[in-house]
């Protein structure tokens, strides 16, 4: 039991580990931020750093970032205005601000004359310069010289650091916070708690906390990361009841144990023992062994973790001891507990029977009941978890691939080009790909008007992106509209055929006919590059101009990886002076929670595992209680010509019925737990069959093992040593 | 000398309680024989486990060979039990795991016995009651008679001042029983005071002293002062 426990607190400090990792990796979605609510007019919120630490402590969030309003200041020169920021360390990257060159402001950065300009500002004020060449470079501000850190791809403002928000006029100048959570935590259970704080908190009253993702985009599907997180804390749930259910089982044993010794004891007693020698002789015996086994099973476990592929650490392996010693001294209470209660010459009268305890009757037959229950519910929860991520990995494409330019370097970035894109599909014809640039552009129809993204490319974008099309076919000389696009612009009917007005800040104005409307996209995830709803497929003979980036996409169902370097090489050598390409898969960040939770599903397996093997002496244990309490009564029915067969069916038929009906209660249970969860979060609920077969399968075999093994034991008792109380 | 002063034993609190002895006054003098005599459930068992000092009054004075007994922790009751008094049981009560020769060794676990005279000690007393040839069998394979020998064996093993009886015949053919009989008046000859809890009127009548209980509380004395 030790070993098992420790084998698992091993694979789970490596499951700790690599979590930080998967959530460093997908910055932006453990991040919830905060909104004007959509009642409030004008709300001017009053933060304070003591609002931002408690709103931090009830998301159980790991870290919080802020940032000013724009402070306008002079410089560099005498009529250039530039809008500053004040934000806390790491703040740009937690907003998953992309850098087009240099970093991040840091700690280290804090108070210090350093900036990160927009790249907007950095070619204002270096026109002549690429954005890499501006990092490092002076700017004055002020009449204060600051070094530009980084460029980040935005438009508007510079950004500097401090510790602690800057305070004016009596109040803190804090426009927006941003909390990064804890595995922990979960977001939707975080976004209600924090909002209950809020709307007791005048000062902030007109805010609401939402997760990050729907901040920048409304009306997103909610996170899928919570599904990995409530199912990596229904992991640890599992893991701490299994070591409950190992306490108890170990409590059980021990007061099952006593019972037996009773008469031994007793005897003792009488011919001289004291209590409390007799306490010692019986915990030297019991300490001896189990401290041995406790030591051993904690290596075997370390061991066994290790192999698995856990992280060794000395607070897995001291947990691991200290649970089975816990579970040692625990289990040494009962026998202690009855050996000084003890009435000797009672005890020695009694000729048959042992005392029932109700937490032995108790938690044998519910340890059982709530073991598969959690395991029924936690399985269930995996089960969602991987076909919902996995239905949104379909939907954004698994095999959907960009070429990004490697941002890790200092070169300047460089963005393909249509005769890359030809160059890459005379060198591998089969694969689909397109570039893809984007435009904000304003539609018009009559009266009515939408602005829109833009996404100009070539005939291959339907094929790369997974759009379908609702009506209406795809032309080299007509637009797609996405489905809220067409139901604005034409309310009362088919938008086929019909004509739009288009312009933009890079789109001179013009009439287009639409030649199709888009289905809805099987998901809204902003990796993904089906037409969105709101979005506009225009072919690129229909927009000339360029837009301010290009992206190029392609399906690598039929690449292997090679194929992706040998592309990616091969566009990287078409721009020698830039960054250099290289594949990622868009999905890759919800391929990663498919991968953890697959991970988690290994770990689960074990702790599934070894809560069944508890389970089963929990059971053992009661099993033989029970028959124990019965020997007489099965004395009496072999006297009265019972046979040995009738007596172990009996005894087997009893062990089986009890097992099922725990089995069944325990999966009952669960079910009704994960409907309940699933409803209240507002997830999908699916019946997790496999797992429900798995518990009254394994309720079964253990009913099956446990009942021969006592019935055999019970049936083979000679009936008149029953009888006369000698066993 | 054992000396009972208005003794009461009582078992559980409340409305629960059993009352086992109601104020039992009883002077036993050494080398005294005496049967304890009562109907199921008079207290008879409790007396004796109270004189043996196995369980404590619930109040009332104990005194034995000048010496309150309920002035004494667990550990000095423990280490007088095991020095002064022998038990034997209706049900035997050997360990089933251990031969004749190591149950009778068994209290010499808490005596005074060096170590090294236990199994010589244990082999005398097997042949005192005649089962020197059955010394390595195991209680399951010796008869009932047998199986009262090695308990009476057993409880000579500290050589006891006292040896007290629960219904040691009640168990045995009439045969066995005579046996039996004999080797505990075979103690008192040597000088031994001898208790005996019998529901046999024919035993008690050879005992030179008689008290009778009933409802936790004697009701006739005969032959003790």
């Amino acid at each position: 039991m030790v070993g098992l426990i420790s084998a698992v607190l091993t694979i789970r400090a490596h499951s700790d580990a690599e979590w930080q990792a998967l959530v460093a990796a997908t910055a932006g979605e453990d991040v919830i931020t905060f909104r004007t609510k959509p009642s409030e007019q004008f709300f001017l919120p009053e933060w304070t750093p003591e609002h931002i630490e408690a709103v931090r402590a009830l998301a159980g969030a790991r870290e919080a970032f802020w940032r000013s309003g724009y402070h306008f200041a002079q410089g560099p020169g005498l009529t250039y205005v530039l809008p500053v920021v004040v934000a806390s360390p790491g703040f740009l990257t937690a907003r998953n601000t992309e850098f087009v060159a240099g970093r991040d402001l840091s700690e280290e950065d804090s108070g210090r004359r350093r900036l990160v300009l927009s790249e907007a500002h950095a070619q204002t004020i270096f026109p002549e310069l690429a954005p890499h060449e501006v990092v490092g470079r002076m700017v004055w501000v002020l009449e204060e010289q600051f070094e530009v850190v980084g460029i980040v791809a935005e438009a508007d403002a510079a950004y500097r650091a401090t510790i602690m928000p800057v305070e004016r006029f009596g109040f803190y100048d804090v426009q927006q916070v941003y909390l990064r959570l804890a595995e922990a935590g979960t977001l939707a259970e975080a976004v209600r708690r924090i909002n209950a704080y809020l709307a007791g908190t005048p000062p902030l009253s007109g805010l609401e906390a939402v997760p990050y993702r729907e901040f920048v985009r409304p009306g997103v599907v909610y996170e899928r990361l919570d599904y990995v997180r409530e199912i990596s804390g229904l992991f640890t749930w599992l893991v701490a009841f299994a070591v409950l259910l190992a306490v108890v089982n170990m409590v059980n044993q021990a007061l099952l144990a006593a019972a037996e010794k009773r008469r031994s004891w007793a005897l003792h007693r009488v011919l001289g023992a004291g209590r409390w020698k007799l306490v010692g002789l019986e915990l030297a015996q019991s300490v001896r062994l189990e401290g041995l086994a406790v030591v051993l099973g904690a290596l075997f476990g370390l061991l066994l973790g290790a192999y698995l592929g856990g992280l060794v650490t000395a607070q897995a392996a001291l947990l691991g001891v200290g649970v089975g010693l816990a579970s040692l001294a625990l289990g040494s209470l009962p026998l202690v507990w009855e050996v000084l209660k003890l009435y000797p010459y009672r005890a020695l009268r009694q000729s048959h029977g042992l005392a029932r305890h109700g937490i032995l009757n108790l938690t044998g037959a519910f340890g059982l009941s709530l073991a598969l229950a959690l395991v029924v519910l936690a399985g269930g929860f995996r089960d969602l978890g991987q076909a919902v991520i996995g239905a949104e990995v379909e939907a954004i494409g698994a095999d959907l691939v960009e070429l990004v330019p490697d941002r890790s370097t200092i070169l300047p970035v460089a963005r393909p080009t249509e005769r890359d894109l030809g160059a890459l599909r005379q060198a591998y014809p089969a694969v689909p790909m397109t570039i893809v640039e984007r435009h904000q552009a304003q539609l018009q129809r009559g009266e009515r008007t939408f602005s829109a993204d833009v996404l100009a490319a070539d005939e291959a974008f339907i094929a790369v992106s997974g759009t379908r099309l609702a009506s209406g076919s795809e032309r080299a000389d007509g637009l797609v509209l996405g489905h809220a696009v067409a139901a604005a612009l034409f309310p009362d009917g088919d938008a086929v055929g019909k004509v739009v007005t288009l312009s933009g800040p890079r789109i001179s104005r013009r009439e287009v006919s639409v030649t199709a409307v888009a289905a809805p996209p099987s998901t809204e995830r902003l990796e993904a590059l089906q037409l969105r709803p709101d979005a506009v497929y225009a072919p690129s003979a229909l927009i000339p101009a360029a837009a301010l980036s290009a992206r190029l996409y392609l399906r690598a169902a039929d690449l292997t990886g090679a194929d992706l370097e040998a592309l990616s090489a091969m566009l990287s050598a078409r721009h020698p002076n830039a960054a250099p390409f290289m594949a990622r898969h868009t999905a890759a960040t919800y391929q990663a929670y498919l991968d953890r939770l697959n991970e988690q599903s290994r770990q689960f397996n074990l702790a599934a595992t070894l809560t069944f093997a508890l389970a089963a002496v929990g059971l053992g244990t009661l099993a033989a209680a029970r028959a124990r309490a019965r020997l007489y009564v099965r004395g009496l029915e072999r006297a009265f010509g019972a046979t040995r067969a009738d007596i172990f069916r009996s005894e087997l038929i009893g062990v089986v019925k009890l097992a099922l009906l725990v089995g069944g209660l325990g999966s009952a249970v669960g079910l009704a737990a994960l409907w309940a969860w699933t409803r209240a979060a507002a997830y999908p609920f699916v019946i997790p069959h496999g797992w429900l077969a798995a518990a009254l399968g394994v309720a079964l075999g253990i009913g099956l093992a446990v009942g021969v093994a006592v019935a055999r034991r019970i049936a083979e008792q000679p009936p008149i040593a029953i009888l006369r109380g000698e066993l | 000398m054992i000396e009972l002063q208005e003794v009461v034993k009582r078992y559980g609190n409340g409305q629960a309680a059993v009352i086992a002895l109601a104020g039992v006054s009883v002077t036993i003098p050494a080398r005294s024989y005496v049967a304890v005599t009562g109907k199921s459930g008079s207290g008879k068992s409790t007396l004796l486990a109270v004189l043996g000092c196995v369980e404590a009054p619930t109040s009332g004075l104990y005194r034995f060979s000048g010496r309150s007994i309920g002035e004494l922790e667990d550990g000095a009751l423990s280490r007088l039990r095991a020095r002064h008094f022998g038990f034997v049981f209706q049900a035997f009560h050997l360990l089933p795991e251990l031969s004749a020769l190591e149950n009778v060794m068994l209290p010499m676990c808490y005596g005074e016995f060096p170590k090294m005279l236990w199994r010589e000690r244990a082999r005398q007393l097997l042949k005192q009651v005649g089962l020197a040839d059955r010394a390595h069998h195991h209680p399951n394979q010796l008869s009932g008679g047998e199986q009262q020998r090695v308990a009476i064996a057993r409880a000579l093993a500290n050589d006891p001042e006292v040896l007290l009886a629960d219904e040691p015949t009640g168990n045995l053919d009439s045969k066995t029983r005579e046996e039996i009989i004999t080797l505990l008046e075979a103690q008192r000859a040597q000088g031994k005071t001898l208790v005996i809890v019998t529901h046999d009127a024919e035993l008690a009548a050879r005992a030179e002293a008689r008290l009778k209980l009933s409802d936790g509380r004697i009701v006739t004395s005969e032959g003790l002062p």
